[in-house]
């Protein structure tokens, strides 16, 4: 960002202060100049495969391997998305919704009671509990693969949407649990107090005082376990196998298939599994950024 | 009206002692003032009669039944938090109800309006029912505040220093209002604070705390007159006594012997000193317990060192001739001033002794 210059400001007839220099400004300038090259090389590489894969979207399958290639496509068309709903995407993006849903729904949930505990009760133990926890963040989730497969075979919930939905609420637990508990221990204990003294009981002091200051605490945490629920891929695609209840991320790979790569179908159905999230971020940016900074922001 | 008692109750946090051993008997409709500076085991005496902390020993009850084991929303107590702890994500309105709405869901709409309504016209909070805390002023909040621990009539109200966060003006009329409150509604109330003043005006029986102890528990006019030690005697009243260690001697006529002064005691009025004549005491002397006079006839002579006039009295800072600092009271209209050589009588009625050693105030017969 460049800014005008302002022209010449009228100055005293002493020397001006050492911070109005010429040198100054030229280093000035240059750090600007830095920062914008270092900010457009960060877009440009967390957005190019987006742009990338957005305007292969749009090209007649004949032209996507075209050399040299296009960025902006000539011709360009909706075939692929128009393929996409033909062939019954949207079974898969109900799917991830679901699952998705039923995901965040259940951490908040369970996440909720968890932290308000942690953070609010006194009891033998908690310490190794909270350091317990943050361990468990720390466990790489590929490494718990097999045996959370073989878990879930046992009791019947292995390819089906019950059994996602459960897994996912079960790793993202502990990250919403840790950001809940930091976020409930910001807010005033008068307020509780006061909610029990009024009459309330511990639980319908969390719902009726706790629950509704933390709006920002809980969109936080929500997104962490939307995000990782909807992107995921690595868990569907090994617990999941019927076409029934595989999810989006699954979907997708299906168009690498055997017999070749369908690359149109492919960018426009990865298109379209972006979307929901862009537009969830962007609704609730502002809670986001407030619930990360750990309740600094309160009415 | 409900009595409230403690006894022996004991709150310890590690090695840490905050409360040693409470007993204290507070009756019905009493307006009681917990008054002593920070730690002094003020505020977990209010804690733990709301129940919001755990006794490590000894007894509370409110009302006759013992309330060790009963959670707050069960004791049947409001309490006004110095902060006001106002729900800021509900409206004025809507944090008068929530008491109602907390004890009982089923509560009808007409009787939870009617109720507002009345505690919002009591305390004028009539147009502000709309607004949420943080568009009031503090001295709006700290009324809201009073009036959702009114709206359910309870049984006890405790008050965490309520007027702290107020300018000086507006505390002192919130502390008429409060007295009114009291006696409109006759509750029993237990007042937290560390302001002396606010202790004395509004208190019926003060108890002073100091290091987790009760120092005294009395009527204001009787902790200031006849303070049970030192530390009372220091905490209480605008400006603190001077404690001058020194004999009662009877041999010239009663008198209070000093190293560096010499305080003449009229024999009738210090009757209460005379038992103690012979050992050694710290005399506790208040700025209204010597009249300073333009005479010296029958007086102790001192010397004006410093004047300072507070509203309706001159403050005389004094040297004794013996070189002992007094401050005493006078009228600002009979014009001393630094340099004036005076005449000091004491109003031995208006004096306290004290062993040296444990503080503890020498009465006669005890």
């Amino acid at each position: 960002m460049t800014q005008p210059d302002p022209g010449p400001l009228p100055r005293p007839a002493a020397a001006p202060p050492a911070h109005r220099t010429r040198s100054w400004r030229r280093r000035r300038a240059g750090r600007r100049l830095g920062g914008l090259a270092a900010d457009l090389l960060i877009a440009a590489v967390a957005l190019g495969p987006i742009l990338w894969g957005f305007s292969t979207s749009l090209k007649p399958a004949s032209e996507i391997l075209a050399y040299p290639p296009e960025l902006v496509p000539s011709r360009p068309t909706l075939e692929h998305y128009a393929l996409l709903f033909t062939t019954g995407i949207h079974r898969f993006v109900l799917n991830s919704a679901v699952v998705s849903v039923v995901a965040v729904l259940l951490s908040l949930g369970i996440g909720s009671l968890a932290a308000y505990a942690l953070a609010r009760l006194r009891f033998r133990g908690k310490t190794a509990l909270l350091f317990g926890i943050v361990a468990l963040m720390s466990i790489p989730l590929p490494s718990v693969l097999v045996p959370t497969f073989t878990l879930l075979t046992s009791v019947g919930l292995a390819d089906s949407l019950t059994g996602l939905a459960l897994l996912y609420t079960a790793y993202q637990l502990p990250i919403v649990v840790w950001l809940l508990y930091g976020y409930f221990g910001s807010l005033p204990i008068e307020l509780e107090q006061a909610a029990r003294i009024d009459g309330c009981s511990r639980i319908e002091t969390l719902r009726k005082v706790v629950l509704p200051l933390s709006g920002p605490g809980l969109v936080a945490a929500g997104l962490f376990v939307l995000t990782f629920a909807w992107n995921d891929f690595v868990v569907a695609v090994v617990m999941v196998s019927s076409e029934s209840v595989k999810t989006l991320p699954v979907a997708i790979y299906g168009y690498l298939g055997f017999y070749g790569r369908d690359w149109g179908p492919l960018t426009a159905s990865a298109m379209l599994s972006i979307l929901p999230v862009i537009a969830v971020f962007l609704l609730f940016q502002r809670y986001f950024l407030s619930g990360m900074t750990g309740g600094s922001i309160k009415g | 009206m409900t009595s409230v008692t403690f006894a022996g109750v004991r709150k310890t946090y590690g090695d840490a002692v905050a409360l040693a051993g409470l007993d204290l008997a507070i009756e019905p409709g009493e307006f009681v003032a917990l008054l002593g500076p920070s730690g002094s085991g003020k505020t977990t005496t209010l804690n733990l009669l709301a129940g919001l902390i755990d006794a490590d020993d000894g007894e509370i009850r409110i009302g006759g039944r013992v309330v060790n084991d009963v959670t707050p929303d069960r004791r049947d107590i409001a309490m006004v938090f110095q902060n006001y702890a106002l729900y800021p994500h509900l409206t004025v309105f809507e944090n008068l109800e929530f008491p109602l709405r907390a004890r009982d869901r089923r509560v009808a709409a007409t009787v939870v309006e009617a109720k507002v309504d009345r505690v919002a016209g009591t305390l004028g909070l009539g147009d502000l029912l709309h607004r949420y805390p943080k568009e009031l002023s503090g001295g709006q909040q700290q009324r809201v505040a009073l009036g959702r621990a009114m709206i359910r009539e309870p049984k006890v109200f405790l008050l965490d220093e309520p007027l702290s966060n107020l300018d000086a003006r507006l505390r002192i009329r919130m502390r008429r209002d409060i007295k009114a409150l009291h006696e409109a509604i006759g509750s029993t109330i237990v007042y937290v604070t560390h302001d002396q003043a606010e202790a004395m005006t509004l208190a019926t029986r003060i108890a002073v705390f100091a290091e987790g102890r009760l120092q005294q528990f009395a009527s204001p006019a009787e902790i200031y007159a006849r303070p049970a030690n030192l530390f009372v005697a220091g905490f209480l009243g605008e400006r603190e006594p001077v404690l001058m260690a020194g004999r009662i001697e009877t041999g010239d006529g009663l008198a209070f012997v000093a190293p560096d002064g010499r305080l003449a005691l009229d024999a009738a009025a210090a009757r209460h000193l005379a038992p103690f004549a012979g050992r050694p005491v710290v005399l506790c002397i208040r700025a209204e317990a010597l009249r300073p006079s333009r005479g010296t006839d029958g007086a102790d002579g001192a010397v004006v060192a410093q004047v300072e006039l507070s509203g309706p009295d001159a403050i005389l800072y004094c040297r004794l001739d013996g070189g002992a600092e007094v401050v005493a009271r006078a009228d600002p209209a009979d014009g001393f001033a630094k340099g004036d050589r005076i005449g000091l009588t004491a109003d031995a009625a208006r004096l306290t002794a004290f062993d040296p050693t444990t503080g503890a105030a020498l009465r006669a017969g005890e």
